[in-house]
């Protein structure tokens, strides 16, 4: 090495230069994930999306713990912070982000930043989207992941061959558990069932109350109702246990839309998607977004595409209500 | 002699066993492939069950989460199975059990699918054998489809063994049979060969220069002493009027060297009785033998298929109960208990309707607690269960031994038709060598002798054989060359015939005879005619499934076109026979219509769409109807008058011969290699039937000035003059329209169509033609038979047709495979009964009441009306199925029959019946 000084500086102006011409290194992504009782499943397999295809977000969950007044606080961060995309799980939780189509112009809404709702259970009826094709907002999309209402009554049939009888606990603070029992009275005739609905007592602030779900259960049972469904309910998914206990112990298997009540708690069966998966397709909805640049009001509203049927054994047994062999070949149990 | 009848013998069993064991490796291979996809056919069906309760359900199969796990159970069913996949109508596979992103489906995977009407399907290619299942909504339309992959050397193999051991008993057979020959047609021959051997001394003798008479001794002759009699006294007389001539042309020299040889002259000679009695003493000997050999092997093939059959069906009733076994387990692994099993009976009737191989089901502890089905005496098959708790059950299935007897019954009748096929082909064959090795050098020398005997020396024999026959036929021909050249020596041949009034000589080389025989034809006229028919099973279908590029037309008269087409062209085809054998000679027209057929074939195999569908089937109908003509006029023209009936009722009967075993094989061989290579198939015997015409059909049949043909089948288009008869017109539209209409379109057209429709394979439609062939055949037998009292054409064709209406209304009050049998077979029966009788009464027509118009006029109206009713009966039958549906088509042509024979009733009344009846009495 006859002169090493004249290497080192060659070698510094090389660095120099690399780093010159090298593309300037993206910064992350700011995701914000507005959450109605924590981060659960679905917001898991969000950030599990993210990172298995290498997509370099600041990932911020905001729980509202069932407190929709943080709404409009979690709006204003969002803007603050320049979120290049914001997440929302559930009815509520949408509704308080976005509002209704009526919104579209009300400054107190996010109608300037991308919006990807998921685990609402029926966006077009509660009107925060014009239809799963076309959105009707600039800057709002989302997934779905329900199957339709006729499947969950012809499962009811497939199996208990003999069901007519139907029983629907419904929460009257929540537009989606509305939406739900005026969706299933518009079955009950084509269907071929009779359709009891009750809704859950409500405290002096209006908010549903634990102990009238054991009364209406008993109700249910009285009048003859086969099966108890729960269409949909964030309070009652909250309160699962209270809920499929009360159902189980009247005697009356449930159906619900959520698989986590059959593997966590005692409902009878769900027809579902696995929330886990719910929440990989919301990241991949968000990718197009955040990596592809689509524009939100672009993209339909994508459907799950995988679901399964769950039964709970248990809870079977417990009922004396066995699935048919038929149906087990199937299904997938639980215990 | 003895030699040559058995190297003639041989040849024929050597060629019938390889046809045959070629066949039955066919029908073992098809049996085979049907039982793996069978097989298959039963995992794929368990394997849909739960995708296909979810569709009920209202969600897309493509939803299931645990899809793979779903198809993987069906692949454990057996570890041959390399894949099972689930994909979507077009073609994208969701599901696999197979690692990695599957490729979309083959499209012709997708298209076999979506061209069964069936839920099941299956697809043989190259290197896979493939089995699916359809999976549809509430509207019937596919909405996923499940495909079980099975490797094809799985089928090869097993299949490729059997093939050895067909040809291997096959060659033992024909060792067996060959050897067998030589004391039988020695024991059989005795006395022939006692006659043969007196001929070797006649030759000896005659070679010598001596008469034949001497050296004869008359012992162990038996039946032939009167015949050879006759040929020995005609051999004395030949030599005298030889030795005659001799002594006139003394003084010229004895030989001359003929730079050129005779001219070539075509002779017609009635069979001799000598040749006759031959044929009779030897035929039942070598048919014997043939269709011995034949039998065995196709026993030795039913007994292997049998073999087969019996192990995989009770494979497949295994893995039956191992399903249901399976999906039991899996119930008590979820926890349910035993006695609490919930839909059990309905997921085994569920079961029995999707296995007929099975016909009970059971699950059993110390007593029954699930049954469903009966008990009908098959096999039991007893699979335990473990329940929660370590309490055992069993699962019990029963065979169906109906369902495997159905199976044996099919493979039998398979077999039965590729027998028939062989025994009318090994007939033909028989038929030729007999006229090559036997009856026609017998014939051939004793018209020679004849002739000479008369004085005639003018012709000779062509150089054939070394057999004494041969040799004698060598002496005399020479004896012709030498007095020929004596007198062409001595003097102008002009003066020939005034110089020998008894002795006739033309002074130039003799003319070399060359023998026309009915034999020159039959098996040419049989594999033409089976290569005509060997699509006609699958014909209509061919042509409904092709690419129509006139989406306007209606499909029912789309797929008609080309059926229409060649009839058309057939028409045409007929009308220009005559003329062209006239230019060209019958031989020149066969291989023009051959080359014709070959080519057509070959387009067929190739075509793409319905335009070149139809082009190449009036090729096809062209070429049909001039060859066939060919070898009738040929038969017409050359043989002798007083043998016409006979030898174009021979004509006849290799022509239904051959059209019986093309219908069947053709059916056969579309299960087995596809619709399109039986097109080159049907190639391949047009071009071996020219090649026969080529070798056995005289060159220079072409008719010269002298030798004029008669033009006997002429088409008059004025058709009005004959239906002025109000008996005539009875007996054409009443009669003769209908029942080619029944012919032509129910069988040809409708039949195909509808049992496909009722989901019956191409075999079951090829076998159901042949009924109907069949029933031509002994109807026709039948008429032969009668005594003539009840063979008055006139009744015999009313009670034709009203048989073939009644049958015919059979399907439309039973739509299903028996009652289209049953109307097959009334059909046939009628158009059999009715064929002689109709053509009696329409000669009897133009020989009483219209000979006035000429026997070509009526003839030919009759023709026209039935070929252009054929066509015309197609377009509207094609049309009417659109509408009415096939049974609707059915009926209406039933109507035609019933109320043309009811025209036709009428028609019987009228004073000139009276007189037609009286005609021929």
């Amino acid at each position: 090495m006859r002169n090493p000084g004249k290497l080192a500086a060659l070698a510094i102006v090389l660095a120099a230069f690399a780093l010159a011409v090298a593309p300037a290194t993206a910064a992350p992504k700011r995701v914000m994930m507005v959450v109605w009782i924590g981060c659960e499943d679905v917001c898991r397999g969000v950030q599990d999306y993210f990172k298995e295809n290498g997509i370099d977000v600041d990932f911020l969950v905001r729980d509202a713990a069932q407190d929709s007044s943080k709404f409009p606080g979690f709006v204003q961060e969002a803007r603050a912070m320049k979120a290049d995309l914001v997440l929302t799980w559930g009815t509520k939780t949408t509704l308080g982000i976005v509002g209704t189509l009526a919104d579209r112009d009300d400054p107190t809404m996010l109608n300037d930043i991308p919006v990807v709702f998921t685990v609402v259970a029926d966006p077009v009826g509660t009107k925060i989207i014009e239809s799963y094709d076309k959105t009707g907002r600039p800057n709002v999309t989302g997934t779905r992941n329900r199957v339709p209402e006729e499947v969950n009554i012809k499962s009811i049939r497939r199996y208990l061959p003999g069901f007519n009888h139907l029983g629907v606990l419904y929460d009257p603070s929540e537009v989606n558990s509305v939406a739900k029992v005026e969706e299933l009275n518009g079955l009950a005739g084509p269907l071929g069932f009779t359709l009891d609905v009750l809704p859950l007592g409500l405290d002096a602030s209006g908010a549903p109350t634990i102990d009238s779900i054991k009364p209406q259960m008993d109700k249910f049972k009285a009048a003859g109702a086969q099966f108890i469904y729960l269409g949909s309910s964030t309070f009652l998914e909250k309160q699962q246990d209270a809920f499929t206990g009360a159902a189980v112990d009247s005697g009356l298997p449930v159906l619900v839309s959520y698989e986590h009540m059959v593997t966590e708690s005692q409902a009878l069966m769900s027809v579902a998607a696995r929330d886990y998966d719910v929440g990989k397709l919301a990241g991949q909805q968000a990718a197009k977004i955040l990596v592809d640049g689509r524009k939100p009001g672009d993209l339909p509203v994508l459907p799950m595409e995988e679901f399964a049927y769950l039964v709970n054994m248990k809870v079977a047994k417990k009922l004396s209500l066995y699935p048919p062999v038929e149906f087990l070949q199937f299904v997938e149990t639980v215990e | 002699m003895l030699t040559r009848i058995w190297m003639a013998v041989t040849a024929a069993i050597a060629i019938v066993i390889a046809t045959m064991a070629a066949l039955c490796t066919l029908q073992y291979e098809q049996v085979l492939s049907q039982l793996v996809r069978q097989r298959l056919g039963v995992t794929v069906e368990a394997a849909a069950g739960p995708f296909r309760s979810v569709v009920e359900l209202g969600l897309p199969a493509s939803m299931v989460r645990n899809s793979v796990d779903l198809l993987s159970r069906a692949r454990e069913s057996d570890p041959a199975i390399s894949e099972v996949r689930l994909f979507n109508p077009s073609g994208i596979v969701v599901a696999s059990t197979r690692e990695g992103e599957a490729k979309p489906m083959r499209p012709d995977v997708l298209r076999a699918q979506g061209e069964t009407p069936a839920e099941r399907w299956s697809l043989e290619l190259d290197d896979v054998l493939i089995s699916g299942i359809s999976i549809r909504n509430d509207a019937h339309a596919n909405v996923a489809g499940i495909a079980a992959y099975y490797p094809i050397s799985e089928l090869t193999k097993p299949a490729r063994q059997v093939a050895i051991e067909i040809s291997l008993v096959g060659a033992g057979l024909f060792v067996l049979f060959s050897t067998l020959a030589v004391p039988a047609l020695r024991l059989r021959l005795r006395g022939v060969r006692a006659a043969l051997a007196q001929l070797d001394g006649v030759a000896a003798r005659l070679r010598e220069g001596r008469g034949s008479g001497e050296a004869v001794e008359r012992r162990r002759l038996g039946l032939l002493e009167e015949d050879f009699d006759l040929l020995t006294s005609g051999l004395d007389e030949a030599a005298r009027c030889y030795e005659a001539g001799l002594g006139l042309l003394q003084e010229a020299p004895g030989k001359t060297a003929w730079t050129r040889s005779g001219r070539r002259v075509l002779i017609a000679i009635p069979e001799t009785r000598l040749a006759r009695r031959f044929a009779r003493r030897l035929a039942p000997l070598i048919a014997l033998l043939v269709v011995a050999a034949m039998l065995m092997l196709g026993i030795f093939s039913y007994l292997r298929i049998e073999q087969s059959l019996t192990p995989e069906f009770e494979r497949r009733h295994e893995l039956i109960g191992s399903i249901a076994q399976a999906a039991i387990a899996r119930t008590l692994e979820a926890g349910v208990p035993l006695d609490g099993l919930v839909g059990a009976g309905e997921y085994f009737e569920r079961l029995l309707e999707d296995f007929p191989e099975v016909s009970y089901f059971a699950i059993t502890t110390d007593r029954p607690l699930v049954e469903v089905g009966a008990h009908i005496g098959g096999n039991a098959s007893v699979l335990p269960i473990t329940a929660a708790g370590g309490k055992t059950a069993s699962i019990v299935t029963e065979s169906n031994p109906q369902y495997l007897g159905e199976q044996f019954r099919t493979v039998a009748l398979d077999l039965a038709v590729i027998v028939i096929v062989a025994v009318l082909f090994s007939f033909e064959l028989v038929v030729l060598v007999m006229g090559g090795s036997v009856t026609g050098p017998f014939d051939r020398l004793q018209h020679l002798v004849d002739l000479q005997a008369a004085g005639d020396f003018t012709k000779r024999l062509s150089r054939r054989g070394r057999g004494v026959i041969d040799q004698i036929g060598a002496i005399l021909s020479a004896r012709a060359v030498e007095l020929n050249a004596r007198l062409a020596a001595r003097t102008a041949p002009a003066q020939a015939e005034s110089d020998f009034p008894k002795i006739h000589l033309t002074g130039r080389p003799p003319d070399v005879m060359r023998f026309c025989s009915v034999g020159d034809v039959r098996l040419a006229l049989f594999l033409f005619a089976a290569a005509d028919q060997l699509p006609l099973s699958f014909f209509s279908l061919f042509a409904r499934d092709v690419e129509n590029p006139f989406s306007w037309i209606d499909q029912g008269v789309a797929s008609s076109l080309p059926l229409a087409a060649y009839l058309l062209a057939a028409l045409f085809g007929a009308g220009a026979a005559r003329p062209l054998s006239g230019r060209f000679g019958h031989r020149g027209q066969y291989l023009a219509a051959a080359v014709v057929t070959v080519l057509a074939n070959i387009g067929l195999s190739l075509a793409g769409n319905l335009v070149e569908v139809v082009a190449y089937s009036a090729l096809n109908g062209i070429g049909f109807a001039v060859a066939s003509l060919a070898c009738q006029d040929y038969v017409i023209d050359r043989l002798p008058k007083e043998e016409r009936s006979r030898s174009i009722g021979f004509v006849s009967g290799a022509l239904f011969a051959g059209i019986f075993a093309g219908t069947a094989l053709g059916g056969v061989m579309a299960d087995r290699i596809g619709q399109r290579p039986v097109f080159v198939v049907a190639a391949a015997l047009a071009l071996a039937s020219a090649l026969l015409i080529l070798w056995l059909m005289p060159i220079g049949d072409r008719p010269g000035k002298d030798d004029p043909i008669e033009p006997m089948e002429t088409f008059s288009l004025n058709l009005v003059a004959p239906l002025g008869s109000f008996g005539f017109a009875a007996l054409a539209l009443g009669i003769v329209v209908p029942q080619i209409v029944a012919d032509q379109v129910f069988v040809s057209y409708l039949i195909a169509l509808a049992l496909d429709a009722l989901q019956a394979s191409i075999a079951d439609i090829a076998r159901l033609m042949m009924i109907y062939f069949l029933a031509v055949i002994i109807a026709g037998y039948v008429v032969a038979k009668l005594p003539p009292s009840m063979a008055a054409p006139a009744p015999l064709v009313l009670a034709a047709s009203l048989i073939s209406g009644v049958a015919l209304l059979t399907p439309v009050f039973w739509p299903t495979p028996a009652g289209y049998f049953l109307a097959a077979v009334g059909a046939g029966f009628g158009h059999g009964l009715s064929r002689g009788p109709v053509a009696d009464l329409v000669v009897r027509f133009a020989e009483g009441p219209l000979a006035h118009l000429g026997t070509s006029s009526v003839l030919g109206a009759s023709r026209v009306l039935e070929r252009g009713s054929s066509v015309a009966g197609l377009l509207v039958i094609g049309a009417l199925t659109g509408i009415v549906g096939y049974a609707g088509a059915t009926a209406a042509i039933a109507a035609m029959l019933l109320g043309g024979a009811a025209l036709f009733a009428l028609s019987l009344a009228a004073p000139f019946h009276h007189g037609i009846a009286k005609q021929g009495d």
